[in-house]
């Protein structure tokens, strides 16, 4: 699904990042976990592989297509189409109901959702009686609920998880990593997370330690 | 869900600050509709007036005064005029048609005016009720007047002496309505009309001693005895007429003013100069003197809308800040919609779209804002001279100012919209 070889990068002024190759193609699992320390270039890499950055040098290969050749309007199109993203803190449409910032992004992504099947989805994600709240008067669990089910309403086939559960306590780490292999992995899709947190790595053993790459 | 959707979301949300680029641009746009609809009707309204009069004669002073006294009932007149020499004029061979005017006393600030019944038939006014004046201190009013005052056929009224206030009341002097006016739009719907002799008896003692003989004098008290003596109903309005018809009797007689009407255009060539030449008296041509006063009036209704316009591009000003700002505090959401696939164009144009339905907003207030002005001056009208009479629903005007307040909110959107495309997502997402 995706494959990065002899990737580097370098903000203006900066030290050049590069990252060890790896491919997803021989993981039994449809997940990945990212773990490197911070300042190791992790949000960078995930930028890297969802075509928000182009690399100064390699190649990324996402669902055997490279994305780091793409033009940006084919980028946003691939990424809409094909991937899902989640953040450590959700974000949302601040003036959108629960319901609504649901539909715009699948609208976005291409793949329109009714009402019903958006409803269907909120109530997967057991947030079905906030249809009609905006997410600023929701709890952070609750938004964090909506950052997945946003980052899977399109039914793409990778979400990318920036950081998903460094802000949140045992239960809730728990509770969210619950909900990804529900409503990612479980559901076909394949789930990238990148991390320092190894309260991910004692749950999913497929990790590559990013602390090796060289700065 | 449609881009449109979310601008009018995101419009909705931020109430406190897109209503201020809002209300800027609903009262630029009614301050500009208003003052033009007000100076447009004026226009029109005072030269609709102005259509049955040829030129004015009055005393020397003032033209634009004379016309305003004269045909708007506006202004205070600029003297009185003999009559004998008002009808030399009267009877030239290029005048078709005049109207005497004499006046100088009110009720209750409403002005008391001694014609001929030809003035009523020039403004095409009829009666509402009752019936025209038959003789001295019987009177019709205009419609404005009647409703105002309050009073119905048969009433009496009390004068008094000048055009405004009450400084002197001619309480020996009554006046019987007898009368009442449709309301034609015209001057006439602020006046109280009577014959002329009414105001040369009324202001019978006020004549200048040198010209009160003692055979007028006579005459004057005579003509009173007369007329108390008609009230009766012995003797009617041609008696009036043709009494008056001595130039004995109109020796110290005065009109305040006289409206002509030509025969030919040669009138307009050869008469306003032959009476400001060769005669103590004035003429003016109301068609010079109001487009003259629209001169002078233009260039403050100009200065009104200046003001508008002004506040139309405060509005735009406000209205930048107001999409730069929520730009730089949705630069997460807009990141969010490159992340599920939307286009830089795309993602752009939900901030155009916000200006658009801002400046839509802005414009409709505006012009709701603008009839309702419209009806509060047609409630209350800004004078006698200018009243507004309809409410114009739609005009050329109103659209190209929608068309700029457009233009202006797409200006206000480029830098938040060349921002918004040239956004790097991955450093946004990163602060």
């Amino acid at each position: 699904m995706i494959t990065v070889s002899n990737l580097a990068f370098s903000y203006p002024n900066q030290q050049m990042l590069s990252w060890p190759n790896f491919s997803t193609k021989a993981s039994e699992k449809n997940v990945l976990v990212l773990l490197g320390p911070s300042g190791c270039g992790k949000t960078t890499l995930l930028h890297l592989i969802a075509g928000l950055l182009k690399p100064l040098k390699g190649e990324i290969s996402v669902l055997d297509q490279r994305i780091d050749q793409m033009s940006r309007k084919e980028c946003d199109a691939f990424r809409g189409k094909n991937m899902g993203l989640l953040f450590q803190e959700t974000h949302y449409w601040e003036s959108l109901t629960m319901a609504e910032n649901l539909a715009l992004a699948s609208s976005l992504a291409g793949n329109s959702k009714d009402s019903a099947s958006i409803l269907s989805r909120l109530a997967d994600l057991g947030i079905d009686n906030l249809e009609n709240k905006k997410p600023h008067h929701c709890s952070v669990g609750e938004r964090q609920r909506l950052g997945v089910a946003m980052a899977t309403i399109h039914e793409p086939k990778i979400v990318l998880a920036d950081e998903p559960t460094s802000a949140l306590d045992d239960v809730n780490c728990t509770k969210v990593l619950d909900l990804l292999e529900n409503e990612v992995i479980n559901k076909g899709a394949f789930l990238l997370i990148i991390s320092h947190d190894k309260r991910i790595t004692n749950r999913f053993n497929n990790v590559i330690d990013l602390s090796s790459a060289a700065v | 869900m449609k881009l449109t959707k979310l601008a009018w979301k995101n419009t909705i949300h931020d109430k406190l600050g897109n209503g201020l680029s809002i209300i800027l641009i609903a009262f630029s746009f009614a301050l500009i509709v208003l003052v033009s609809a007000i100076s447009t009707q004026a226009e029109k309204d005072m030269k609709r007036q102005i259509r049955t009069v040829d030129m004015v004669i009055g005393a020397k002073g003032s033209p634009l005064q004379l016309i305003l006294s004269a045909v708007y009932h506006a202004d205070k007149p600029t003297g009185n005029i003999s009559v004998l020499e008002a009808r030399r004029i009267q009877k030239h061979p290029l005048v078709k048609e005049s109207v005497p005017l004499s006046y100088g006393d009110n009720v209750e600030g409403y002005r008391i005016v001694g014609t001929t019944p030809t003035y009523l038939e020039w403004y095409k006014a009829s009666l509402s009720e009752g019936e025209i004046w038959a003789k001295a201190f019987e009177v019709v009013l205009g419609s404005d007047v009647a409703k105002a005052l309050n009073v119905k056929v048969g009433d009496e009224l009390v004068s008094s002496h000048g055009l405004a206030g009450a400084l002197e009341q001619h309480d020996d002097h009554p006046y019987v309505v007898k009368g009442i006016l449709k309301k034609s739009g015209s001057p006439l719907d602020w006046l109280i009309l009577t014959e002329l002799s009414s105001i040369w008896q009324a202001h019978a003692h006020h004549a200048p001693e040198k010209k009160q003989t003692t055979a007028s004098k006579e005459k004057s008290d005579d003509e009173l005895e007369d007329h108390n003596h008609a009230e009766g109903g012995e003797h009617d309005h041609e008696e009036v007429q043709q009494q008056a018809e001595t130039d004995e009797y109109l020796e110290d007689k005065q009109y305040t003013a006289v409206l002509i009407k030509f025969r030919s255009l040669a009138g307009m060539m050869q008469l306003p100069r032959l009476v400001n030449e060769k005669t103590n008296m004035q003429a003016a041509v109301p068609q010079f003197e109001v487009d003259r006063l629209f001169d002078l009036v233009g260039n403050g209704a100009v200065a009104l809308q200046s003001v508008g316009v002004i506040l139309l591009f405060l509005a735009a000003i406000s209205l930048f800040v107001q999409l730069y700002r929520s730009f730089s505090k949705r630069r997460y959401e807009m990141a969010l919609m490159r992340i599920y696939g939307a286009s830089s164009i795309k993602v752009s144009l939900v901030i155009l779209y916000e200006a658009i339905l801002i400046g839509f907003f802005g414009a409709f207030l505006g012009f709701i804002l603008s009839k309702i002005g419209a009806f509060i001056t047609i409630l209350f009208p800004i004078s006698a001279v200018i009243q507004q009479t309809e409410v114009v629903w739609f005009s050329g005007l109103e659209l190209q100012l929608i068309g700029a307040i457009v233009g202006l909110c797409v200006l206000a959107s480029v830098i938040p919209f060349i921002q918004n495309y040239r956004m790097d997502i991955s450093r946004t997402l990163s602060r």
